[in-house]
């Protein structure tokens, strides 16, 4: 965990409405994993099975 | 907004980088059908083609770095990947190994029934550059100034036709309010599995001016949000993201998410040359960096040329390595982002080590800031 809060941690979880929203996603993700074969091991990266989930733009 | 310099948390992710990457960008030629008015890359008029021993130096080192990962992928780009043929192609492809996995990220105009018999034979995962409708699309043209959405639309029928999954980039150049909603609509509709939409960066040869009001970029990420929460068939790379890292934070395990460390995502140029980290700097020459380049695939193993580059990072590698630490130091999104990128740093700020860019607001702040003004207004 990073050491102290930051203020963006900390807008994050005072923003109403939002734990709904990630619920909604995380349903979305859950149901997403169920297709996959290997719905046991169902992580970020099977929800995401494309290679360019990865934190940057490329490719475009 | 600059993001505010206290306060900042020690965030634990993307520390160093990782010996073994998880995919190879190969550019099979330099030259593109198109010319896209927001287009990157230098030498796109040119047919500068890779030769197969570029392909095979590459795939000796790929071929090892595939046994140690759950997957491994060689991704052709560009220029126009298909400009290169299909037997050409098939001849770069061929000494790649059977489990790698092979992408095409393509402008879709030569995508016909031919082209989808190949992806199907090679087993080649496609990814589609296209911008939305007619109008959205109209800053992809070719040689003449015409536009290539009509014949963009005719690849995406043949995919569709031949029920070949597809994945798509697309390019938001004027985010005005109400086109997140037309271009969800029609992204969903189109028939691809999957979106990445990408705020029209300036770097490389494109040197249009990029600036644009943040409130703006906010409100399209906020409209973007909601349009897919409303209907969510289609993967949508930057919202989930978003949503991902919210939900971590909610949960607390926010500081988990990132890769613990950098993928050096080698891109080898269809001349052999190999940059790390930010395809858009193959090609380009600088008179404070040189040519970007580690090493050519063509005098030294690939794995080689990866493993020296960041076991003693020298020049702009070691200059962009500083300016992602200064990243984590100084800003509360890091988490979230990840730090910027190379390419956006120098052809913004003209150097490695500076920090906050008009990427990092529109693409990473923005985008964060806009799905936190979706919940709070549901």
């Amino acid at each position: 965990m990073p050491e102290q809060a930051d203020p963006v941690s900390e807008r994050v979880r005072s923003t109403p409405g939002l734990g709904p929203i990630v619920a909604q996603a995380e349903a979305v993700w859950r149901e997403r994993a169920d297709g996959e074969p290997d719905a046991d091991a169902a992580g970020w990266n099977q929800v995401f099975p494309s290679q360019f989930q990865e934190f940057t733009n490329r490719p475009r | 907004m600059p993001p505010s310099l206290f306060g900042v948390a020690t965030f634990s992710g993307l520390r160093g980088i990782a010996s073994v990457p998880s995919y190879v960008l190969m550019q099979p030629t330099t030259l593109c059908n198109l010319n896209c008015a927001y287009c990157y890359l230098p030498h796109r008029a040119s047919d500068n083609r890779m030769p197969v021993a570029v392909a095979e130096a590459v795939a000796a080192s790929a071929n090892r770095w595939a046994l140690d990962n759950e997957r491994f992928s060689v991704v052709w780009h560009g220029g126009e990947p298909l400009s290169a043929g299909r037997g050409h192609l098939a001849s770069l492809m061929a000494p790649f190994a059977g489990g790698i996995e092979q992408h095409v990220q393509t402008n879709g105009t030569l995508v016909d029934d031919r082209w989808c018999e190949f992806f199907k034979e090679h087993d080649v995962r496609v990814g589609l550059s296209i911008d939305g409708p007619r109008e959205s699309t109209s800053l992809r043209v070719d040689w003449a100034g015409r536009p290539a959405y009509d014949r963009i639309m005719r690849g995406v029928a043949a995919l569709r036709r031949h029920e070949i999954r597809f994945a798509v980039i697309c390019v938001v150049s004027d985010p005005r309010p109400g086109l997140a909603r037309e271009l969800y609509e029609f992204f969903a509709d189109l028939g691809c599995f999957w979106l990445g939409v990408n705020i029209e960066e300036r770097e490389g040869v494109n040197t249009r001016d990029n600036a644009r009001p943040a409130a703006a970029v906010q409100t399209f990420w906020a409209e973007l949000a909601a349009a897919w929460l409303a209907d969510p068939r289609i993967e949508l790379r930057e919202i989930e993201w978003a949503l991902r890292y919210a939900g971590g934070v909610l949960a607390g395990d926010a500081d988990d998410l990132l890769p613990r460390q950098r993928d050096p995502i080698p891109t080898v140029a269809s001349d052999g040359r190999v940059v790390l980290f930010s395809p858009e700097l193959a090609g380009f020459t600088d008179p404070r960096y040189g040519d970007f380049a580690s090493g050519n695939v063509l005098d030294r193993p690939l794995h080689e040329i990866v493993t020296e580059t960041i076991t003693a990072p020298s020049g702009w590698i070691a200059e962009y390595l500083s300016g992602m630490e200064s990243c984590r130091d100084s800003c509360p999104y890091f988490g979230f982002c990840g730090g910027g990128q190379a390419s956006n740093r120098l052809f913004e700020l003209g150097r490695f080590d500076a920090t906050v860019t008009a990427h990092c607001s529109d693409t990473k702040i923005r985008l964060l800031e806009g799905v936190l003004d979706h919940a709070r207004a549901s």
